[in-house]
């Protein structure tokens, strides 16, 4: 019989308590998209400055500019989900290590990180994908609407927003458990899906409640921040604008703070849930030395 | 008082089981729902009766009465409306809540049921319904004031624990016999002992209510698309006294208003309600059968 839900909260709550290293994980990935967004942006702007007055001087044709533009937004796309899988291993490898009661080493979550990177990475593009197509459907509505014909773009809208609630909600629902089945299964692409699908089909209400439950974390964690940096922005009274800026600075940090715990906590509960409900079995853990590192040869003396 | 604490999972899957058995579970649910609108409707009505007779007094430059008419018009109507939607709802919910009992322990429940709840039971819930009513409306304003004040998201947190420590009154009173304030001190204690496991459940009943209506949607939007290309195919023609160019557009405004309130009277309701009872008798009796 699977876990409680309920028992899922303190036990969660406990095993972060216990292995704040998973929160580094997760700190480390939000750093690290942040910086590469920044980074893709001023290569972005220097391509756009540079490049574009010398495809111009040349007198290049707009479909070299048009591959070169689709090309960094590709490439944008490649590190984002590289830097996302990585860590996503990193961080439900590490859960179910601390599950298991033992410390997860940073040794140890980068193994985890390596070990199923490229199924997750193909698994998160071809879900990015199938949404993407999803929206794709709605062109020909705004197609219509431009050129006027105002019945066919209502037509084709409506018929449009019915199949993107549809399937943007099988993908959410069906698809919810997937990076956890590749990590703590070791199931490949496209084994991953189908596993899925008969995981949800066998626990829907349990899935429903643990996608709705970390679904509200977010929320439930931020609203007491604001008790802090709503009634600071009153210091605008005396000085105008130093109440705002503190409030400002204060909210990205406790936003940052939020989603570090939230993405975590879920991460350890549907690790919880999923390890348990789907039989996968615990970790084979090598023996690690006090630093940390991992004895290859482990010789018993009877 | 503390009983063995059941499985979300199973509450909620035994629910779905009984509701699918026993589709009539939804009947007090419709009933209150058309008999609010029509009730709504009759006041809506009256008001454009009242607004006639004023601009009659109007014209005839009798502003003093006009105003006077106005003023108790529109207190009156908004007093009237208020009491319709607590009154005639907690009629229906008292039935409700036997129907769900009898149901969940396995008891054969029929139509009748939902046109005979317990008078006193009844009474009691009316009352109960009519001081929460207030003190909600109190509170909420207390909170709008503290979030305006404080610029925090706290007020809407606070007023959801609320409502969450509130909700097993009307089965105290219904199921357990208890008065007003005693209902509410128990529903209170209930809630405190168990307010983990009540508080997933809210959160399941409050995102189920919100998937399940948006997935109707569905179903207005394929109604739309079907309108609009029956307009391409067929031309003019008017269905329901409007013109095929405008069909799309009233399925829409009306689709939404419809699927919304079918949805609530036909799924949402009686499930949050069977669920609910399901918790609370397992919480305060320790079984379901």
């Amino acid at each position: 019989m699977a876990k409680q839900i309920e028992s899922l909260i303190p036990e969660g709550l406990n095993i972060l308590k216990k292995s704040p290293e998973l929160l580094i994980v997760s700190f480390l990935d939000s750093c690290l998209q942040i910086f590469l967004i920044f980074f893709w942006m001023m290569i972005a702007l220097a391509g756009t400055i540079f490049l574009s007055a010398a495809l111009m001087a040349a007198q290049a044709p707009n479909a070299l500019i048009a591959v070169i533009v689709v090309s960094a937004v590709l490439g944008y796309l490649v590190l984002s989900f590289g830097i996302s899988a990585f860590f996503q291993g990193a961080l439900i490898g590490g859960a179910s290590i601390a599950a298991q009661g033992k410390k997860p080493s940073f040794s140890r979550l980068v193994e985890r990180g390596k070990a199923s990177f490229f199924d997750l990475l193909l698994a998160s593009v071809i879900l990015f994908a199938a949404s993407l197509l999803l929206f794709v459907l709605i062109m020909p509505a705004v197609l219509f609407a431009v050129m006027k014909d105002i019945p066919l773009a209502v037509a084709a809208g409506s018929f449009a927003m019915a199949v993107l609630m549809l399937g943007s909600t099988v993908i959410w629902l069906a698809f919810s458990p997937v990076y956890y089945i590749i990590v703590l299964g070791r199931f490949g692409v496209p084994d991953c899906f189908r596993k899925s699908i008969d995981f949800v089909k066998a626990n829907l209400v349990a899935v429903l409640l643990l996608t709705f439950a970390t679904t509200m974390l977010q929320s439930i964690i931020y609203a007491p921040f604001t008790v802090i940096t709503g009634p600071i922005r009153w210091l605008d009274i005396a000085a105008e604008g130093v109440g705002s800026g503190i409030a400002g600075v204060l909210t990205l940090v406790f936003f940052g703070i939020t989603l570090m715990i939230s993405k975590t906590l879920s991460a350890i509960w549907w690790v919880l849930y999923v390890k348990d409900a789907g039989g996968f079995p615990d970790d084979e853990l090598e023996e690690e030395d006090e630093s940390g590192e991992v004895i290859d040869d482990v010789i018993v003396e009877v | 008082m503390e009983t063995d604490r059941p499985d979300i999972v199973k509450v909620v899957e035994d629910g779905v089981r009984i509701y699918r058995k026993n589709p009539i579970l939804a009947l007090p649910h419709v009933l209150s729902t058309i008999l609010v609108l029509a009730f709504t409707a009759a006041l809506l009505a009256s008001a454009a009766f009242l607004a006639g007779y004023v601009k009659a007094m109007l014209d005839a430059d009798d502003m003093g009465n006009a105003m006077l008419i106005s003023i108790a018009g529109i207190i009156g109507i908004i007093i009237l409306l208020l009491l319709g939607w607590i009154i005639i709802p907690s009629f229906f919910q008292a039935a409700a809540i036997k129907m769900s009992d009898s149901a969940i322990a396995g008891v054969r429940v029929d139509h009748h049921m939902a046109f005979s709840p317990d008078r006193e039971r009844a009474i009691d819930l009316v009352m109960a319904n009519i001081v929460v009513f207030i003190a909600t409306f109190i509170i909420t304003l207390v909170f709008i004031v503290l979030n305006i004040v404080l610029r925090a998201e706290l007020g809407i947190f606070l007023a959801g624990g609320m409502g969450l420590s509130l909700m097993f009154y009307p089965y105290s009173i219904v199921l357990n016999g208890r008065g007003m304030i005693s209902a509410m001190k128990e529903g209170f204690q209930v809630f405190w002992r168990n307010r983990l496991l009540i508080g997933i459940l809210w959160i399941f009943i409050y995102n189920i209510g919100m998937v399940i209506s948006s997935l109707s949607f569905i179903v207005v939007f394929l109604l739309m698309g079907a309108s609009a290309l029956a307009y391409l195919l067929v031309g003019g023609f008017s269905l329901f006294g409007l013109e095929a160019k405008f069909l799309a557009i009233g399925f829409g405004f009306g689709g939404f208003f419809a699927i919304t309130i079918f949805t609530s009277a036909f799924v949402i309701s009686p499930l949050k309600m069977l669920w609910e009872t399901y918790m609370y008798r397992r919480l305060r009796f320790g079984q379901t059968d």
